[in-house]
């Protein structure tokens, strides 16, 4: 017999106390209910930051067509809205209003 | 069922040895056991790929934020320990969240009380997230003294002064704590468990394999108390 009790028989009959307990528990199952954003947000202030890298972001693709200047003038309040909007969309001021000339043109 | 994270934003607390052994232990008393080394030095992996272990214990590397979650959807073992890093990342908050138990492994030095503290902080706040969507969802955890002085080796002030800090505060701890052993580091470098190097010379193993089942008869005691071992 192994001094150190590493003998342990494959019935029930000589087995340890805690090899008996272990039986008792279930296999593990998924978790339901998980709200990450929430997670993550009550460790922050703890200093539970990501540390993996993110992987940036990717630089715009320079077309090959040459470009052109242009500067409009105009009220406030329509300057106002149109930033607005390429911000909302997550648009640059070109982009947007190439938006608006192919929607005018359908 | 039982997933248990082991955490403490410390470096060299212990977290590696304590989920090795605690693990390798259970698998040899029956249990169907995986690891999650999310330690990016990988170092279970590193023992159950590069060694000579019978164990039947499972470690799956490189888990990430990302794939923490479809990670242990995809288990089925008795137990699932989780090997995190020593350093306080989303990864860590998140494998908290997802934890049934927490172990915090300590020195009895100030730097690993002190991140320790912002581990037990993190757990109670990871708590109480979950219980918006579950009330009755607890996050238990126990702090756990590493690398303390042999049964009869004189006890350090320090020591001792954190032990009735932690009860002041009502900080939960297991009883046994885990001794510095020669054993303990002998299992990383030979890549076997305790009981695997028995025909080897290693320091005093057999009161270092008592020591183990100690803790983990605590840690499945304490288990069933908390209503994770099923029918009892």
């Amino acid at each position: 017999m192994s001094k150190f009790g590493f003998d342990l028989e494959e019935d029930g009959v000589g087995k340890s106390d805690l090899a008996n307990k272990l039986a008792s528990f279930p296999p593990s199952t998924p978790r339901t209910g998980i709200n990450l954003a929430e997670v993550d947000a009550a460790a922050a202030p703890h200093g539970f930051i990501s540390r993996e890298a993110g992987k940036g972001r990717k630089r715009r693709v320079v077309p090959s067509e040459p470009k052109r200047q242009l500067s409009i003038m105009m009220p406030v309040s329509k300057y106002e809205r149109f930033v607005a909007y390429a911000d909302r969309h997550r648009l640059t001021y070109e982009e947007a209003i190439s938006q608006f000339l192919d929607r005018a043109e359908e | 069922m039982p997933i248990i994270a082991v955490s403490n934003p410390k470096g060299g607390a212990g977290k590696s040895t304590t989920t090795l052994l605690l693990a390798t232990h259970l698998a040899e008393q029956g249990a169907s056991v995986c690891v999650l080394d999310a330690d990016p030095n990988q170092p279970i992996l590193d023992w159950k790929t590069n060694g000579a272990s019978k164990t039947t214990l499972e470690v799956i590397g490189g888990v990430k934020e990302t794939t923490l979650i479809e990670t242990l959807d995809g288990l089925t073992q008795q137990f699932v320990f989780i090997d995190l890093e020593g350093t306080a990342s989303v990864l860590v908050s998140r494998s908290i969240a997802m934890a049934d138990f927490v172990i915090v492994p300590l020195q009895a030095s100030a730097v690993d009380v002190r991140q320790a503290a912002k581990a037990i902080r993190a757990v109670r706040d990871e708590e109480k997230v979950a219980q918006r969507s579950n009330p009755s969802r607890r996050i238990p955890y126990r702090v756990v003294m590493t690398r303390t002085p042999a049964p009869g080796a004189p006890v350090s002030s320090v020591q001792r002064q954190l032990e009735i800090e932690i009860k002041a505060a009502g900080i939960s701890r297991f009883n046994t704590s885990l001794a510095e052993r020669l054993a303990y580091k002998a299992v990383f470098v030979e890549r076997l468990s305790l009981s695997e190097m028995k025909d080897m010379k290693v320091g005093n193993l057999e009161a270092a394999y008592q020591n183990v089942h100690d803790l983990a008869e605590e840690l499945v005691a304490t288990l069933q108390n908390l209503g994770q071992g099923g029918e009892q």
